[in-house]
């Protein structure tokens, strides 16, 4: 875990002298968040969540000098995982990029543990799904969902709200 | 069925959710991948690092000889000790830094 002072060091090595090896400890220290969060969005899917990682750092790097600290460096991580995450759903379905995804296939359950939570998450569209994976998972705030997402907070707040009957009904289901 | 509440679903969809594997091989990828550096920013960092040694000859130059006799400080001769010793460690420092930068950023480059 860096110490925000590090950070910031790291951050200005990568946008002043194009450090490479600054930006590799930044990605150590993050990889495992943004890996998880789309495994999460994707609904298990490792291969796919770690491209989408790699494609995020990718354009974190290159875009690096347009931070402005004006947030945490997490949360403009986060924000450029989404898009890409947004993107990568358009492109495969860009007529219905907030339908909901194919139920869980039964077969796909994993027997191991009580709550399938990637099938659980699948019944939702793909923005209640970055939402509830960012409130209920990774316990982040609203108001920083909602600057990762780029909608208010009234916005986030009604998906919560519809995305919570749904869970509710499957968690039940499959309990 | 009567709604869970953010707490209960909280605390089900944290204790269950999976985590990502170990992969060490994301960060080497990612770095492979990386598009190849500004030409820019190599020519500033040339012309800082050049500035710098140029600086720290400078600096040496005039510890070791140039410096006027009226000056306090000078490095041999009638000086004060505290006070040269003092210039003498800090050019070191500096010295040592730009050293340091310029064999990094060689080695980066290679």
């Amino acid at each position: 875990m860096l110490t925000k002072i590090e950070e910031i060091r790291l951050i200005a090595q990568c946008a002043i002298s194009d450090n490479r090896e600054a930006f590799g400890r930044l990605v150590e220290a993050y990889q495992p968040d943004i890996r998880r969060f789309f495994l999460h969005l994707t609904g298990g899917d490792t291969w796919l969540s770690d491209d989408l990682a790699q494609d995020t750092f990718i354009k974190a790097y290159t875009g690096i000098r347009g931070f402005r600290g004006l947030s945490k460096f997490r949360t403009w991580l986060y924000r450029i995982a989404y898009n890409e995450f947004y993107s990568h759903i358009r492109r495969l379905r860009p007529e219905s990029a907030d339908d909901p995804p194919d139920v869980a296939d039964p077969g796909e359950c994993r027997p191991d543990i009580d709550i399938d939570v990637e099938a659980a998450l699948r019944t939702l569209t793909p923005a209640e799904r970055a939402v509830v994976t960012l409130f209920y998972i990774e316990d982040r705030p609203i108001k920083e969902v909602a600057a990762i997402m780029g909608m208010p907070e009234g916005t986030v707040k009604s998906h919560i709200s519809r995305a919570r009957p749904k869970l509710t009904e499957f968690l039940g289901n499959n309990r | 069925m009567k709604e869970l509440t953010d707490k209960q679903l909280k605390e089900m969809l944290r204790a269950n959710a999976p985590r990502e594997n170990e992969n060490p091989w994301f960060t080497p990828r990612l770095l492979n991948r990386l598009p190849p550096r500004r030409r820019s920013h190599r020519r500033i960092l040339r012309l800082t690092h050049a500035i710098a040694a140029a600086g720290c000859a400078a600096g040496w130059v005039l510890l070791g000889t140039g410096l006027p006799d009226s000056s306090p400080v000078r490095m041999f001769g009638s000086v004060e000790l505290p006070q040269s010793l003092l210039l003498f460690i800090g050019l070191t420092a500096v010295t040592a830094t730009v050293i340091g930068q310029i064999l990094a950023s060689a080695l980066r480059d290679k």
